[in-house]
């Protein structure tokens, strides 16, 4: 995926969870650095991320709505799969971000495969979603 | 319930709340009440003395000091905006050495790419083949004798076209001039004489065919519209060439004509030797020149490729050096912006550390105390009204010195830190 295939929508998705990442415990600074590189080789310019990296980050809050949040997730898992694998980092970091996400704790690897399953096999956001309904 | 529904149940964050409020107000209310008791029993066994209500508030004072000191839970309730601060301070801080940390890395990597930029400039002279550069080391060679060649055809173009020009445009035959008809060896200095836009003329058109001449080969370089182009030129240099050498052979068969000769025009021409002469001494010379201009042009081309090779590469390095102090120079900004935090989470740190007093707290209680005190005075000693009245006077102000002492006022909404 390069700089012409992301979309605005994607990159906005991005950029809110690597600032959710910052403002979480659970998130160490090595996790901050693959995350920074992971947006950067999907497109995301280093001025964009710098901002994020060097300005206070205020109080985040979580996306209200379930569909919202899977609809973060569901960005997260497309741009995991840009380069045509997963990683073992990438995997826990979606995980992490379903669990920052307050789903319950037995569901996160279940949730976190169906949603790398379902980029997978090209369904699209708006199927997920119908799917909440 | 279809499985990502099931899925994407979410917590139930509610259950985990209240409990914890109502107690605090009832132990609240117990201090005061026990503040207001002992003020009241002390000014009874003291009569109200306002020299012994001075020390008893110190004594207040003090105590509720030391007391509040060993309040670990409330004094823990009360850092807890500090240890927020400073939490969050810290996380900024090691956001900043994260980027510290990228901008070193990108730093290493340029490093990296500066090194092997400067291996392959110093190797692509001895190594070519292994850059995709495939250099024919007879190019050079080439190269030279084509210079060597191209000049005195140069030299004879202008002497050609110069002749040749002059001949068709401005010479008027003689019987003596016949024989120089087609190259006159003084057709320049007679240009000269016969004014100087003459001259400029006939010393400017080799010039016109040389330009054809490097439009041929800059046209090479396009593909199929070049070819026509190319076509195209040579079509109007030959015809060019052609009108020269029948402006020429038209003045020598009209100077040598009779009054039965027909009207001179291409057919006559055709027949005659010296349009041929013309035609080929200046169109032949011209194709070989153009020929001979485009091999050393591709064999100029062909030994610059290693320079050009070097140049990119020493452009990409400046390049590369420029990124490289920019990110230093934000590494500084970084690092400066860390050394402010760094303050701002030893200022946090040693309020953390210490103890905060709480101003309004105890003011409130203090109140409670005097207030006992002048109750007691009130209710409870036996002096006569406006005796009674000058102690109360006198209570209160003792207690406003008490007070200013320790600078506190109704005003009071500040905790007093004591930082360790």
């Amino acid at each position: 995926m390069n700089n012409s295939t992301i979309s605005t929508e994607l990159k906005s998705h991005f950029l809110r969870l690597f600032q959710m990442a910052m403002t979480d415990d659970e998130f160490s600074p090595e996790e901050w650095k693959m995350l920074y590189q992971f947006g950067e080789e999907r497109g995301i310019s280093a001025d964009e991320l710098d901002k994020i990296l060097l300005n206070p980050t205020g109080d985040l809050t979580i996306p209200e709505t379930v569909e919202k949040r899977i609809e973060y997730l569901y960005d997260l898992s497309r741009m995991i799969w840009a380069d045509g694998k997963v990683t073992e980092d990438e995997r826990r970091t979606l995980e992490k971000y379903c669990r920052k996400f307050e789903f319950l704790d037995e569901n996160i690897p279940a949730l976190t495969e169906y949603l790398l399953e379902a980029v997978k096999n090209g369904k699209s956001k708006n199927e997920i979603l119908n799917e909440l309904k | 319930m279809n499985i990502l529904k099931k899925l994407t149940i979410v917590k139930d964050k509610n259950k985990e709340q209240n409990n914890h409020q109502n107690n605090n107000i009832e132990d609240e209310n117990k201090i005061k009440q026990t503040y207001y008791n002992d003020g009241y029993e002390t000014a009874i066994s003291v009569n109200g003395d306002p020299t012994t209500l001075k020390i008893s508030l110190k004594r207040v004072f003090e105590e509720y000091k030391e007391k509040a000191r060993r309040e670990k839970e409330r004094q823990e309730e009360l850092k807890r905006p500090y240890k927020e601060k400073l939490k969050k301070q810290e996380a900024e801080k090691k956001k900043r050495e994260t980027a510290i940390d990228i901008k070193k890395e990108n730093i290493e990597r340029i490093n990296e790419n500066i090194d092997k930029l400067d291996f392959e400039i110093a190797d692509v002279k001895n190594r070519p083949e292994k850059y995709g550069i495939d250099v024919d080391k007879k190019s050079k060679v080439h190269f030279y004798i084509g210079i060597l060649i191209l000049l005195p055809l140069t030299l004879y173009l202008f002497v050609f076209y110069i002749s040749a020009s002059f001949s068709a445009f401005f010479k008027q035959f003689t019987d003596d001039d016949l024989m120089a008809a087609v190259f006159d060896g003084h057709a320049f200095s007679k240009a000269m004489q016969q004014g100087i836009l003459e001259a400029i003329f006939v010393g400017t058109i080799p010039f016109v065919f040389m330009g054809l001449g490097y439009l041929i080969h800059m046209f090479q370089k396009q593909k199929k519209a070049g070819v026509y182009k190319i076509i195209g030129l040579l079509g109007v240099t030959f015809i060019f060439d052609a009108l020269l050498a029948y402006q020429i052979e038209k003045k020598i068969y009209n100077f040598e004509k009779t009054l039965t000769s027909p009207e001179f025009d291409f057919q006559i021409a055709f027949t005659k030797p010296e349009f041929w002469t013309i035609i080929f001494a200046g169109f032949i010379v011209y194709i070989i020149w153009g020929l001979v201009f485009d091999f050393i042009m591709k064999e100029h081309q062909e030994f610059d490729k290693i320079n050009s090779f070097i140049r990119s590469h020493k452009e990409n390095k400046r390049n590369l050096i420029d990124k490289k102090e920019k990110i230093n120079q934000k590494i500084d900004e970084i690092k400066h912006e860390i050394a402010e935090i760094d303050g701002v989470i030893n200022e946090l740190n040693s309020k953390i550390d210490g103890f905060i007093f709480e101003e309004k707290r105890y003011l409130l209680l203090h109140n409670e105390y005097f207030k006992g005190w002048l109750v007691a005075i009130g209710e409870r000693i036996a002096l006569a009204p406006n005796v009674k009245n000058d102690l109360r006077k006198e209570c209160l102000r003792i207690s406003n010195e008490h007070l200013e002492s320790l600078g506190i006022n109704d005003d009071s909404y500040e905790n007093l830190i004591y930082t360790k």
